[in-house]
C-alpha cells in the first residue's frame, strides 16, 4: 500500500515536473504611496536652497523567477509561484551634495491563471479559447529594505549602525497577460498586474531622509498600489501543453 | 515568427514596460504643498535661525511673512559673542553636530568648509595637565568615563548626572571633567542635567555622530546667502510686548505701541523670554504650556574669547579642561582662548564681584600658570539663557511647547526640539521646518 502511494505520489511529481514551465520575468512598476512621497516632498520644502528637487519615488524595476504548473485542466487553471526582486531609488544631485534613498523589496507570490472564459465554462463548452490572453490573481508576502545616503555615506540613525529597516507585508494581485509570440520553446509573455498592499512600512525613512522627524510624518504608507507590466520568458518543455496548443480559432 | 521578429518584439514590449513606470512618475508632484495653498499674513517673533528659516520656508511657499526682532542684528545665538568687533569676527568657532541635518546640507551648500578638527586634549587633574595617554593611566579617570558612557543607555531614577555620579561615590579629582562632558556640552552643568535626558538624546539623535568647527562668521555669511528674502523682511530693535489671538486676526503689540495684525505667529524667542513673561498672550497660555515653559530648563552662561600674545600650551593642543568655575578652554596654535562657564559655574561667576574677564583670566593662570599675563584681547558675553536641557521631570514637556495652540500660535527654536537635538543649531531649524508643515498642512488640508 505505501509502496503504491510512493509509487503514485512520485508519478504525480514527475508528471508536475515535466509539465511545469520555468519562467523569468522582467518589469517595471508605477508605486502610489503618498505617505512614502511626502517624506521625500517634506524634505524638499526644508531645503530651498536646492534648486534641484527631488523626486517622490514613484517606479522601480524588477526581476522574478518561477514556475507555471497547470493544476486543473478543464478550467484552464494554472498555478504560478514567483520570487521577486525590486529596486525602487530616487536621489537628488549637486555639485556639492548627494542624497540617495529608496528600499530595496523582495518577494513570494503565488497566482492563479485562466483563459477569463474558462471562469465561465469549461474548457470543453468555451469552444475557440484564443489560448493567447488569460487573466490572474495571486497574493504573497514582501519584505522591505530602506536605505538613504547622504553625501556619499550611509546615514545613521543611532551611533554609527548604518540605517537598515527590514519590514514586511502581504499582497494581493490581479493581472492579466497576453502571449505575444513563441520562438522555438521560448514564449514571450507581456503581463501587467495591479498589486495591492495594505501597509508598507519603512520604519525610520523620514529621519533618514530628513535627519529628524519633527513633522511627525507617517512612514507607513497604506493601500499601496503598484501598477507593473513586464516582459516574461517562459520555458515550455513540452511542445503540445494544452494551454499553449493553438487551436481552432485562435488568432495567429 | 522569426528570430527577428522575435527580437523586433519583445525590445518594444521592453521599452515600454520600462517607458510605463517612468512617465507616471514624473507625473508626481516634487512640492509637498500647492503653491499659495496659505494666503495669510505670518508674523515671526525672532531673527534667530529658527525664524530666518521659517520665513524663508514660508516665502518660498508664497505666504506673506514679517519677522520682529528685538535686537540691530539677526542671528541670535548663532554666535555667541555678538559684540566682538569687525575686524575679528572670523574667529569664533561654533560646533556643528552632525553631517545628517538640514544644517549641514545649507553649509555644504554654500561651500563652507566644514573639517572634522583632530582633537589634541589636555586634562588638568592631580595638580597637572595630562595627556590622554596619561590620564588614562589613572584609574579614577577610567571609571569616569565608564560614567558617562553610562548614559548613553541610563535608565535608572531620574536624578542628576552629579548626582548619580556621587552615588557611585566616585573621585572627586575628575568632577570638573565630568562636570564639563554632562553638563557644560549641554549648556549647562552636571548638578542641573538629568541622566535619563542625556539617554534620552542620546538614543534619539539622528544627525550623525560627526562634529566640525566652523567660524560663527561663515555659518553666518551662509545664512545671509540662503536667507537673503527672509532677512529683508526683519523689522529690528523692536520687542513684542503682547500676542493677542482671541479674535480671528491675531493682535501683535511691540513695547513702543506699534501693532500689527496676522492670521498666525510663529514666536521663536529664547526659552528665558518665554520664562520671564515678556510677551503678555491674550488669552493665557494654557497650563500645560505655562507648565512646560518651567518644566524646560536654560541656564544662563558666560562665554570669553580671549588672544594671548604667544600660545601658552603646547602646539597643537585643542582643548584643555581645567578645573574651578571655568572648566574648559578651546585653544588654537594663534594664541586664542575661547571659554564657557554654564549652570552652577556661571553663578559662580555672577556671585564674584569684579571683571568677568579677569575671572577668566584666573582660571586659566590655575591650570597655566603666567598665562594671564600673556592676554592682549578680551572679550566676555553673558546669555540669560543659552541653550535648553533636560532637567529631572521634564516629561513631554518640549512636545507640549511644540504643538500650536489654536492653529494660529506656534512656538519653535531649539528647546521646542521633541527629537533629542534640542541645544543645537540644526536642531532650532529643525522646530522651524515644523512649525511651517503644521501651519501650511491645516491649510492645505
Amino acid at each position: 500500500m505505501i509502496k503504491s502511494i510512493t509509487i503514485a505520489l512520485i508519478n504525480c511529481l514527475w508528471i508536475a515536473a515535466v509539465q511545469a514551465q520555468p519562467l523569468f520575468q522582467l518589469d517595471g512598476q508605477y508605486w502610489r504611496m503618498p505617505a512614502i512621497d511626502k517624506i521625500i516632498q517634506s524634505y524638499n520644502l526644508g531645503h530651498p536652497w536646492q534648486t534641484k528637487k527631488i523626486a517622490p519615488i514613484g517606479q522601480s524595476y524588477g526581476i522574478s523567477a518561477g514556475w507555471n504548473q497547470p493544476i486543473y485542466a478543464p478550467r484552464a487553471f494554472q498555478a504560478i509561484a514567483l520570487i521577486n526582486y525590486r529596486y525602487q531609488t530616487t536621489q537628488i544631485e549637486s555639485n556639492v551634495s548627494t542624497l540617495v534613498a529608496g528600499f530595496h523589496m523582495g518577494g513570494i507570490s503565488a497566482h492563479l491563471r485562466s483563459h477569463p472564459r474558462c471562469l465561465i465554462k469549461k474548457v470543453q463548452e468555451t469552444g475557440p479559447l484564443g489560448t493567447r490572453w488569460y487573466v490572474q490573481c495571486g497574493g504573497g508576502y514582501q519584505w522591505n529594505l530602506p536605505f538613504a545616503r547622504k553625501h556619499g555615506e550611509r546615514v545613521t540613525l543611532y551611533e554609527d549602525e548604518p540605517y537598515r529597516s527590514i519590514s514586511g507585508g502581504w499582497q494581493l494581485s490581479i493581472g492579466t497577460g497576453w502571449h505575444a509570440l513563441s520562438i522555438g520553446r521560448v514564449i514571450l509573455t507581456f503581463d501587467a498586474n495591479a498589486y495591492w498592499l495594505p501597509s508598507l512600512e519603512l520604519n525610520g525613512f523620514a529621519r533618514a531622509i530628513q535627519g529628524h522627524n519633527e513633522l511627525q510624518l507617517s512612514e507607513r504608507a497604506q493601500n499601496v498600489w503598484i501598477l507593473q507590466g513586464g516582459l516574461r520568458f517562459t520555458w515550455s518543455k513540452m511542445h503540445k501543453n494544452w494551454w499553449d496548443e493553438p487551436r481552432h480559432g485562435d488568432k495567429s | 515568427m522569426n528570430r527577428r521578429r522575435f527580437l523586433h518584439h519583445a525590445a518594444w514590449l521592453a521599452a515600454g514596460a520600462i517607458a510605463a513606470p517612468a512617465l507616471f512618475s514624473s507625473c508626481k508632484k516634487t512640492n509637498l504643498f500647492e503653491s499659495e495653498s496659505f494666503n495669510g499674513d505670518v508674523i515671526i517673533v525672532g531673527a534667530g535661525i529658527t525664524g530666518l528659516y521659517a520665513a524663508e520656508l514660508l516665502i518660498q511657499e508664497g505666504v506673506n511673512v514679517r519677522i520682529i526682532e528685538s535686537t540691530n542684528r539677526w542671528g541670535g545665538r548663532m554666535r555667541s559673542l555678538p559684540n566682538i568687533t569687525n575686524d575679528r569676527l572670523d574667529i569664533e568657532q561654533r560646533t556643528v553636530q552632525g553631517q545628517f541635518s538640514a544644517l549641514y546640507d545649507l553649509l555644504i551648500n554654500k561651500n563652507v568648509s566644514l573639517q572634522e578638527p583632530p582633537l589634541h586634549e589636555l586634562f588638568y587633574f592631580n595638580g597637572q595637565l595630562n595627556t590622554p595617554q596619561e590620564a588614562t593611566q589613572n584609574t579614577f579617570f577610567l571609571e569616569m568615563l565608564n560614567v558617562i558612557e553610562g548614559f548613553n543607555t541610563y535608565s535608572g531614577a531620574d536624578i542628576s548626572a552629579l548626582d548619580y555620579y556621587n552615588a557611585l561615590n566616585m573621585s572627586e579629582n575628575t568632577t570638573h571633567i565630568f562636570n564639563v562632558l554632562t553638563g557644560q556640552v549641554h549648556g549647562t552643568s552636571s548638578d542641573q542635567i538629568s541622566g535619563v535626558g542625556l539617554a534620552k538624546q542620546h538614543q534619539a539623535w539622528t544627525a550623525g555622530d560627526k562634529k566640525f568647527r566652523v567660524s560663527a562668521d561663515a555659518i553666518e555669511r551662509a545664512c545671509a546667502n540662503a536667507f537673503a528674502r527672509a532677512i529683508n523682511t526683519i523689522t529690528y530693535d523692536t520687542s513684542i510686548a503682547s500676542i493677542d489671538f482671541t479674535q480671528s486676526k491675531i493682535n501683535i503689540t511691540s513695547s513702543t505701541g506699534e501693532a500689527w495684525t496676522c492670521d498666525k505667529v510663529l514666536v521663536t524667542v529664547p526659552l528665558h523670554v518665554l520664562k520671564n513673561g515678556s510677551i503678555a498672550f491674550t488669552p493665557s497660555l494654557g497650563d500645560k504650556q505655562i507648565q512646560a515653559i518651567s518644566r524646560i530648563s536654560i541656564d544662563h552662561s558666560y562665554c570669553a574669547l580671549m588672544k594671548l600674545d604667544t600660545p601658552q600650551w603646547p602646539l597643537g593642543t585643542t582643548r584643555i579642561y581645567g578645573s574651578g568655575i571655568v572648566q574648559c578652554f578651546d585653544v588654537n596654535d594663534d594664541g586664542w582662548i575661547y571659554a564657557e562657564a554654564s549652570g552652577t559655574q556661571a553663578d559662580t561667576i555672577s556671585s564674584i564681584f569684579g571683571e568677568t574677564l579677569d575671572i577668566f583670566k584666573n582660571q586659566l593662570d590655575n591650570i597655566l600658570p603666567g598665562a594671564a599675563a600673556h592676554v592682549i584681547e578680551g572679550y566676555v558675553q553673558q546669555w540669560n539663557g543659552n541653550r535648553s536641557f533636560d532637567a529631572p521631570g521634564i516629561g513631554n514637556s518640549r512636545a507640549t511647547l511644540a504643538a500650536s495652540i489654536g492653529e494660529k500660535l506656534y512656538f519653535a527654536g531649539e528647546a521646542t526640539h521633541t527629537g533629542g537635538h534640542h541645544g543645537t543649531l540644526h536642531g532650532a531649524m529643525e522646530t522651524g521646518w515644523r512649525a511651517v508643515y503644521q501651519m501650511l498642512e491645516k491649510s492645505a488640508s
